[in-house]
């Protein structure tokens, strides 16, 4: 049950409600699937827009997957977390958009820094949540969709990696390896970016 | 969980080694250590980034709504997309009907077979032709060659008239 890691306040139970809800959703009931709506809707935007890096984009995505999820619920396997469905489905989406987005990304914020990059740099550990966001996104703008929706299901959302794997359909080592590949990749740009970021001694 | 037992799992965490539920533990202890971060930082500082990135998820009041919404607008136009399609299938069953309709009209009749009376072409019967030979008559009368045999009819009584 690795999704329920994920929410630190929810137990069990909430899983369990899921499915309850799911299920009646599956019978047509728009109340119960409001519900789910309701109580996913954060978890399923924060990991579209982790993986967009655009939050407007991410809303869309985010309403298209519950769309996605409603027609689809009677292909809804049980033995899943509901969440973990769903978080398949948003993941999926929003790696398509990428995709057709190609590669304007990275022509498109490549010289973007921090606001007040003049100051001199906080030590990294001091950096607050939203720095440390602004760099994220300006970083991960380097990472090919695979490696990057397998490095924010994993490490940002914290997933397992069977988790990943069953949402990627992919194989646990490829996991690793996209996870491996992407932090080679960030740590890299942010020596060619943020270099006074680098751990000390660190090389790209 | 003690920031020395994180120090001691910092290199299986760095080299994806670590189970789930010390993973778990890791990463919660890690998101509100300074220190611990710190120390992560040093050894890989995606990793580390990913850890401090804020937790908070966006939500607004009219998200689930504009769901509910988008199921409605999807669901009619599914529904219209249906209806035309049955109608777009019986116009083309329709144009096909009349099409074939047409087609048979305008296609070129085959004529009836025509029969061509011949006249019956009379056998060429030859004549009968009489021989007389003493007090016997003999008359002979020749059939063509497709049939099998020749008939030949006497007539021995001297007093008939040929
Ligand atoms: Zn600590």
């Amino acid at each position: 049950m690795g999704v329920l890691r994920l929410f630190t306040s929810r137990d069990v139970s909430a899983e369990a409600d899921d499915r309850v809800l799911a299920k009646a959703a599956r019978a047509g009931d728009e109340q119960a699937f409001a519900l789910l709506v309701k109580r996913h809707q954060g978890g399923v935007r924060r990991l579209a827009a982790r993986i967009l890096l655009d939050e407007e984009e991410a809303r869309d995505i985010a309403q298209l997957a519950f769309i996605k999820a409603w027609e689809n619920l009677s292909r809804y396997d049980p033995s899943w977390c509901f969440s973990t469905w769903l978080y398949r489905i948003a993941a999926n989406l929003a790696v398509d958009a990428l995709r057709a987005r190609g590669s304007r990304d990275r022509t498109h914020q490549t010289h973007l820094r921090l606001v007040g990059e003049d100051e001199a740099p906080k030590a990294p550990q001091l950096l607050q949540e939203k720095e440390v966001e602004s760099i994220f996104r300006q970083l991960a703008q380097a990472l090919p969709p695979a490696q990057r929706q397998a490095f924010v299901l994993r490490e940002v959302e914290g997933l397992s990696t069977s988790e990943v794997a069953r949402i990627m359909g992919c194989t646990e080592t490829t996991v690793r390896n996209h996870v491996f590949a992407a932090r080679a990749t960030l740590r890299r740009e942010l020596a060619r970016r943020f270099p006074e970021y680098l751990p000390k001694g660190g090389e790209a | 969980m003690s920031c020395g037992k994180v120090c001691g799992w910092l290199p299986a965490y760095v080299a994806l080694g670590l189970g789930e539920d010390e993973r778990q533990e890791f990463r919660a202890h890690v998101r509100g250590c300074q220190e611990c971060r710190r120390l992560l930082w040093q050894e890989d500082p995606a990793l580390a980034m990913a850890l401090a990135l804020p937790a908070a998820e966006p939500t607004d009041g009219h998200f689930v709504e504009e769901v509910l919404a988008g199921i409605h607008q999807r669901r009619v136009e599914k529904s219209l997309a249906r209806k035309k399609r049955v109608w777009r299938r019986v116009a083309a069953a329709a144009f096909l009907f009349l099409a074939l309709g047409l087609a048979y009209e305008r296609w070129p009749r085959v004529p009836p077979p025509t029969v061509v009376a011949t006249p019956v072409q009379e056998k060429l019967v030859p004549e009968p032709f009489v021989e007389v030979e003493g007090e016997g008559v003999r008359v002979y009368q020749l059939v063509s060659e497709g049939e099998a045999r020749t008939q030949v009819a006497f007539i021995v009584s001297p007093a008939v008239e040929l």
